[in-house]
């Protein structure tokens, strides 16, 4: 797993089918620490036109939504990298993995992952500020 | 890899911390050696390992085949050391063994938490731990067979050790979730098959759930229902040795845990609030999950501190306080009542009313919160001079009447009178007038009245009323209406990132001229300079400082003045006379 991998989990309830979506975020983690809220808020507006309400509810109508808004944040945190699966995929890993390592790399293996073009190792202070 | 790091996690894994001794892990040989390095305390929990007896099925090993399954042997050993084990029974899914406990054969559907993920936790030495439901028929079953082989074992083999029944979970969002609560096909087809026997049941007027809040209380009372079994099975098997049920929170082992500590993303200042908080709610709180690395520092100093040398032996062993021992106990002004499922219902939770903001604010760490189902009264209750919670609509017929034995023997009591049983309304005002009580009645936001029976108090008010009012508003209603009871508190204003643990003792003959020696403890596990100030105030002496740790202390006329550094801690103890 990439060391600056930012991971998305997701569940599908077909009960919350109102409204923003039945497509429910269950965690976003990365191993700088927790995601910050802004950056959330301002990749789900930047790529939907939607403003963050409550952090636990962010909902999707279809894949396609989730995947725009995961490569906004990556590229609003710097992150080289995202991975995107879902809740179910998460528990098929989790049954067949017997390590830790294994469980890590079954993850990778399934997430979707969509890179961030822009994401440059060397930057420089000019080019991370503007 | 070289020797010391076997050692290390060796170490580790046998004495996982809090005095627990995983006793599957190194051979019965070196038992008698490694109990001999314990010295925190005199009393060791021995969790059982279910899965480590059951290896031929059907067939239990208790020192047959393996002699790490000798349990008699381990109470012989830990007995002639001067130490007494205390043996721990998970009735729910532990998360510290392989398959949560579960034998091999049993583990056959993997547990989902509340939003539908497979728990799994992270060990301390990064093996991964999956939990398996315990909702299928066939693990009770099994489980049951256990406790009976293992009750006929200690008969026996004449093993008189207490026993626990011990319940594992984790914090979330002020709620203790069990590894038994569970959203898997096998939790959902035991929940159906539950609700049809209820429908079928002639002498109920059961209703199916019409939503979904009814469903969920239902299948919350569901699991309490299950849980009552492993409960009882325990008890049962083992009624010789049952001493009661623990709650222990396992820091570290939520779905989200698992996530971040996958992603390296350890939190070590969640660990700690945890602890503070496990202590409020009179947990146990384990850290048989994270790496010794991270026991370090301001956190490792406050398991030991906090944990492993007083509160343990304090929550399995009431006698000690009665027997007069100077060892420092949580202090605590306020007991909070409620059951935190349902709380999470209501609009008026003792937090949608700010109280425990409230209390969180100005009497941090002093005050617990408890889920008990019922109230039981005891002398002990009105000694220990606390103010109690409690939300009507929680009353059941024993809690009302224990309530009222409690305040007609000076029990201080607030009761929110929203949503309490309408029978028990009636009753609760007949009371009052039976017996002839001065209600004195006060608006203050909402209609307050406030009994006074001797020494005794009971103050009602309707927490409806408060549910639309600000942060600020409710702020000064609990500070205002608790300015009324007879609180000795020295309020100290400490800042978000710094830790404040108070906690209190008896006085010894040297200290005649107080009633009680309380000792403040303030951590700073941030990485910045912290600065605390304690005011010099009339009822609190300075009698010691100690335990100073990256601290300044300085001292000024009207305050101490103390500064932090990183990883820096210091505690104070005062003696307080209330004349």
């Amino acid at each position: 797993m990439n060391e600056r991998f930012i991971l998305l989990i997701y569940g599908y309830f077909p009960h919350l089918n109102e409204g923003e979506g039945p497509y429910k975020v269950h965690t976003i983690v990365d191993e700088r620490g927790a995601v910050d809220p802004h950056a959330i808020s301002t990749a789900l507006s930047e790529s939907l036109g939607r403003n963050l309400e409550d952090p636990h509810e962010l909902r999707f109508q279809n894949l396609e939504e989730i995947n725009k808004f995961g490569y906004t944040l990556i590229d609003e945190l710097d992150s080289p990298e995202i991975g995107i699966i879902s809740i179910d995929s998460y528990n098929i890993c989790l049954e067949k993995s017997t390590s830790l390592e294994e469980f890590k790399e079954n993850i990778t293996e399934a997430a979707n992952k969509i890179e961030n073009i822009d994401y440059s190792k060397d930057k420089g202070i000019l080019s991370k500020l503007f | 890899m070289s020797t010391e790091t076997l050692q290390t996690n060796d170490e580790e894994s046998v004495f996982p911390g809090e005095n627990w001794f995983f006793y599957w892990k190194t051979s019965a040989s070196l038992w008698r050696s490694k109990l001999g390095e314990l010295t925190n305390s005199n009393k060791i929990i021995v969790p059982i390992n279910w899965s480590f007896h059951s290896e031929m099925g059907e067939r239990f090993d208790f020192g047959e085949l393996k002699p790490e399954t000798n349990l008699s042997q381990l109470s012989t050993i830990a007995s002639e050391l001067g130490k007494e084990v205390i043996y721990f029974i998970p009735i729910s899914p532990a998360p510290f063994i392989q398959n949560g406990g579960l034998p091999h054969f049993l583990s056959k559907a993997l547990a989902l938490d509340y939003s539908g993920m497979g728990m799994s936790q992270v060990g301390s030495n990064e093996e991964l731990f999956k939990i398996f439901s315990w909702f299928d028929p066939k693990v009770f079953k099994a489980f049951n067979r256990f406790i009976s082989a293992m009750g006929q074992y200690f008969y026996q083999s004449g093993i008189n050790n207490d026993v626990y029944g011990m319940v594992c979970g984790f914090l979330h969002e002020g709620r203790f979730h069990s590894f038994l609560e569970d959203t898997s096909k096998e939790f959902h087809e035991a929940f159906s098959r539950y609700l049809d026997a209820k429908l079928k049941d002639q002498s109920t007027d059961f209703e199916k759930p019409q939503n979904e809040i009814e469903e969920m209380v239902l299948m919350h009372e569901f699991e309490n229902l299950i849980g009552d079994l492993y409960r009882t099975s325990v008890e049962e098997g083992l009624s010789a040795n049952f001493d009661g049920i623990v709650k222990v929170n396992f820091l570290g082992s939520s779905t989200t845990d698992t996530l971040k500590r996958i992603m390296r993303n350890e939190e070590v200042s969640r660990y700690s609030q945890e602890l503070f908080e496990s202590i409020s709610r009179k947990m146990f709180v384990s850290t048989a999950l994270l790496p010794k690395y991270l026991k370090k520092g301001v956190f490792g100093y406050q398991l030991k501190e906090l944990v492993s040398e007083n509160y343990i032996t304090q929550m399995l062993d009431k006698t000690i306080e009665e027997d007069g021992f100077l060892t420092y106990a949580p202090l605590g002004y306020f007991e909070v009542f409620e059951n935190s499922f349902l709380a999470s219902f209501r609009e008026d939770s003792w937090r949608g009313l700010g109280l425990l903001d409230f209390l969180y604010d100005r009497y941090r760490f002093s005050f617990f919160q408890t889920e008990d189902k019922d109230f039981n009264f005891s002398e002990e209750n009105v000694n220990d001079s606390k103010v109690y919670f409690f939300q009507g609509e929680e009353l059941t017929q024993h809690s009302y009447s224990e309530m009222l034995k409690f305040f007609m023997s000076g029990g201080q009591i607030i009761l929110n009178r929203t949503g309490m049983p309408q029978e028990l309304g009636q009753r609760l005002e007949m009371f009052l007038i039976e017996n002839r009580l001065k209600v004195e009645k006060v608006n203050y936001s909402t209609e307050i009245s406030n009994v006074q029976l001797n020494s005794g108090r009971m103050v009602l008010f309707h927490g409806e009323n408060l549910v639309e009012q600000s942060d600020k508003s409710l702020q000064d209603f609990w500070s205002k209406l608790i300015s009324t009871f007879n609180i000795l508190h020295l309020e100290i204003s400490v800042p978000d990132d710094v830790q404040v643990a108070w906690q209190s003792r008896n006085i010894s003959t040297a200290e005649l001229n107080f009633e009680e020696i309380r000792r403040v403890s303030f951590y700073n596990g941030s990485s910045y300079k912290k600065k605390v100030k304690v005011p010099h105030v009339k009822n609190f002496a300075l009698v010691k400082i100690q335990d100073e740790k990256n601290v300044t202390v300085s001292n000024w006329s009207q305050e101490t003045e103390i500064e932090l550094l990183p990883d820096g801690h210091i505690s104070m103890d005062f003696g307080v006379y209330s004349s």
